[in-house]
């Protein structure tokens, strides 16, 4: 009994509340309209976080890549040209050392040796003796930057001299001479002989090089070294053949497509109108339209040409479409009876009056022509391609939609002229990567992340408001080579 | 007019007009379920701006499994309830004696539903939204325990103090009706 009589109270309530209706303040609803703009501004701010970002994350990649790059391809210059430099006077020295050492074997020459006890390697000399005519034999030492020569002359008498003459770029023992005689015919004695004159050479000097004045072509060593030196030839000559092919990209043209999003830097709102609500309601929408952010398309042509190995200049026609939502709260009117969305473009009609309303979301596209020129350094210049380009845009402004998110108002576009807020030219900096890769012989692919920064407002100065948007994008490139 | 189906079409695609038409379609129904988990106007308005924006944005989630109706009601109930959740910390609920009180039957008829939510909107804090989840909601003890994280003896104790409360009240009104009749509302 009790719980039918305890359901019997609940369903009483229930039933009571069943239709019950209450008005909300007129407050809510322009609250919750309020929520969802910040809420899908936010969703757009994070949009546009999320292209900044990738355009920065962009250009921070293509600024490692062109840093390392470049660093592996000096230094691989250097070290190949250090290893080739190396290569050519090891093959060079043993083959003098084997041809003498042969010779000396064969005959029976006198063996003449270097050993410098302050170096760890050594060198020797061999020069026949035997046949009675006055020989000059003539060795180099390289050292880097010193270079110097030992000159000796040797009769085939029983009197020998040996007359060194040391020539060395270096302070020590530059211009020294050293005449000795001695009257053995023994070659140790000679070999001692010049040695303790080769001693005498500066530390500086170290035999690295060794030219001998006889060379036997028939010898199967030799042979193998000169195929070695051919074989690297040929590979020297396909690696310049490689990078000239590389570098056959003289003249080409590209169609490309960029999205992004924009943020007005600086901006400042006028102060006009004839009523102090006027103002207000102008001042506000003014603020809300000029501090939007956005997001931004670019689509277009361009024409480029190499100026020098690393140098091209690109240049080019562009459509830029900058959209961005904005909440307003203001309409204009002339007449009292037709109302159009709240924007600086009614700012300098005499005629316009701004009326405080409900918050309402805009959508505002402003759309320009650009003619850009830009310079590009090409940090890497191979199948994988990396570069940096610089330039300026000539931006010329085409036209402005507005779009408001009301039933009551109607859209409307602003073109270039005197009544139009914005400068009908404009010009622009441009700063962004390329990194390409080439696909066969005529075609290139790019994806360039860049920024895009107006030198002056884009509206009109005598209006009192600045804003110069700066636009983060990352563009796709289709590039065909024309030779 | 649009229908049901074509608002919630136009509420998925963020079309503001199908928005304030489902607003308008629901916001006084909802302010009374907010007015009866708040102490005041100004509290139920902050629930139902909070909880219509919930909607708005919960919307492209929706299935249309369920009533628009009972999914609006349930995304009120909880914010409600967030809402309240903390001054719930400052104001545990605790079990009370229950009261013994003589069931007598009480009659709500003749009596306004502004007076009814003015009389739920005096009582405690955890009486008032013991008493709104089971006695309107209609969710059991259990499962109201386990919602706002108390014993189902407690959620017991507290809807019967509130029922108590209320049976005081009611008991006033009807002998103030006998007296003056009904055209004080």
């Amino acid at each position: 009994m009790d719980d039918m009589e305890s359901q019997k109270f609940e369903s009483a309530f229930k039933d009571a509340f069943a239709e019950a209706k209450v008005d909300p303040s007129e407050n809510v609803w322009n609250n919750i309209e309020l929520d969802l703009a910040r809420a899908e501004g936010g969703e757009l701010k994070r949009r546009i976080l999320f292209f900044k970002l990738l355009a920065a994350a962009s250009v921070t990649f293509a600024m490692c890549v062109a840093g390392v790059g470049y660093y592996v391809v000096q230094n691989n210059d250097a070290v190949s040209s250090e290893i080739l430099a190396e290569q050519q006077s090891r093959i060079e020295s043993l083959m003098a050392e084997q041809t003498l050492r042969e010779k000396s074997v064969d005959k029976g020459a006198a063996d003449l040796t270097i050993s410098p006890t302050d170096r760890s390697s050594s060198l020797t000399v061999a020069e026949n003796v035997s046949d009675g005519e006055p020989k000059t034999g003539v060795v180099k030492y390289t050292n880097n930057s010193n270079v110097s020569y030992a000159r000796y002359n040797q009769s085939g008498s029983t009197d020998k001299i040996v007359n060194s003459e040391l020539i060395d770029d270096g302070s020590k023992s530059s211009n020294s001479r050293i005449r000795s005689v001695t009257n053995s015919s023994d070659p140790r004695e000679s070999s001692a002989v010049y040695a303790s004159h080769i001693q005498h050479l500066p530390k500086t000097i170290s035999p690295a090089i060794m030219t001998a004045s006889v060379q036997d072509e028939s010898d199967p060593f030799n042979e193998m070294m000169l195929k070695l030196r051919q074989k690297e030839l040929e590979m020297q000559a396909a690696d310049t053949k490689e990078k000239k092919k590389l570098k056959s990209e003289n003249l080409w043209t590209s169609v490309g497509f960029s999205a992004g999003g924009f943020n007005t830097v600086s901006s400042g709102t006028p102060a006009q109108s004839s009523s102090f609500a006027g103002v207000f309601a102008n001042n506000n929408v003014a603020d809300h339209q000029t501090k939007a952010s956005g997001v931004a398309y670019t689509a277009g042509v361009s024409m480029g040409t190499r100026l020098s190995n690393r140098w091209v200049l690109q240049g080019g026609v562009n459509y830029m479409a900058q959209s961005s939502d904005y909440t307003a709260d203001a309409v204009v009117t002339s007449d009292y009876q037709t109302f159009q969305a709240g924007s600086v473009n009614k700012m300098q009609s005499t005629d316009a009056e701004f009326l405080a309303s409900a918050p309402y979301n805009v959508n505002n596209s402003l759309q320009y022509l650009g003619i850009p020129l830009q310079a590009g350094y090409l940090v890497v210049d191979r199948k994988f391609g990396i570069q940096i380009n610089a330039g300026v845009s000539t931006d010329l402004f085409l036209q402005n939609t507005l779009t408001p998110e009301s039933d009551a108002l109607s859209r409307t576009t602003q073109g270039r002229g005197d009544d139009s807020p914005y400068r009908p030219l404009n010009f622009s900096g441009l700063l962004g990567t390329e990194l390409s890769y080439r696909l066969g012989d005529r075609y290139r692919l790019a994806l360039n992340p860049g920024i895009r920064y107006p030198f002056s407002s884009i509206y009109k100065s005598e209006l009192g408001i600045k804003a110069m948007p700066l636009t983060f994008d990352v563009g796709l490139k289709f590039r065909y080579i024309f030779h | 007019m649009l229908n049901e189906n074509e608002l919630i079409d136009g509420c998925q695609k963020g079309n503001r007009a199908s928005q304030r038409a489902l607003y308008e379609a629901y916001c006084r129904k909802m302010m009374v379920v907010c007015l009866r988990y708040s102490k005041s106007t100004a509290e139920a308005e902050d629930i139902l701006q909070e909880a219509f924006v919930k909607v708005f944005q919960g919307i492209k989630n929706f299935r249309k499994e369920s009533k628009l109706e009972t999914w609006i009601t349930r995304i009120m109930v909880n914010t409600a309830l967030n809402a309240r959740r903390k001054k719930l910390y400052l104001f545990p609920m605790v079990d009370i004696e229950e009261t013994n009180l003589p069931e007598d039957e009480v009659s709500l008829s003749g009596i306004h539903f502004t007076q009814l939510l003015e009389m739920i909107q005096t009582l405690p804090q955890g009486c008032q939204i013991v008493f709104n989840l089971f006695a309107i909601e209609g969710f059991s003890h259990k499962e109201i325990a386990e919602q706002l994280g108390i014993s189902e003896g407690t959620s017991k104790s507290q809807f019967s103090r509130a029922k108590s409360l209320l049976q005081q009240r009611l008991q006033k009104e009807s002998m103030y009706y006998g007296r003056y009749g009904e055209s004080k509302i």
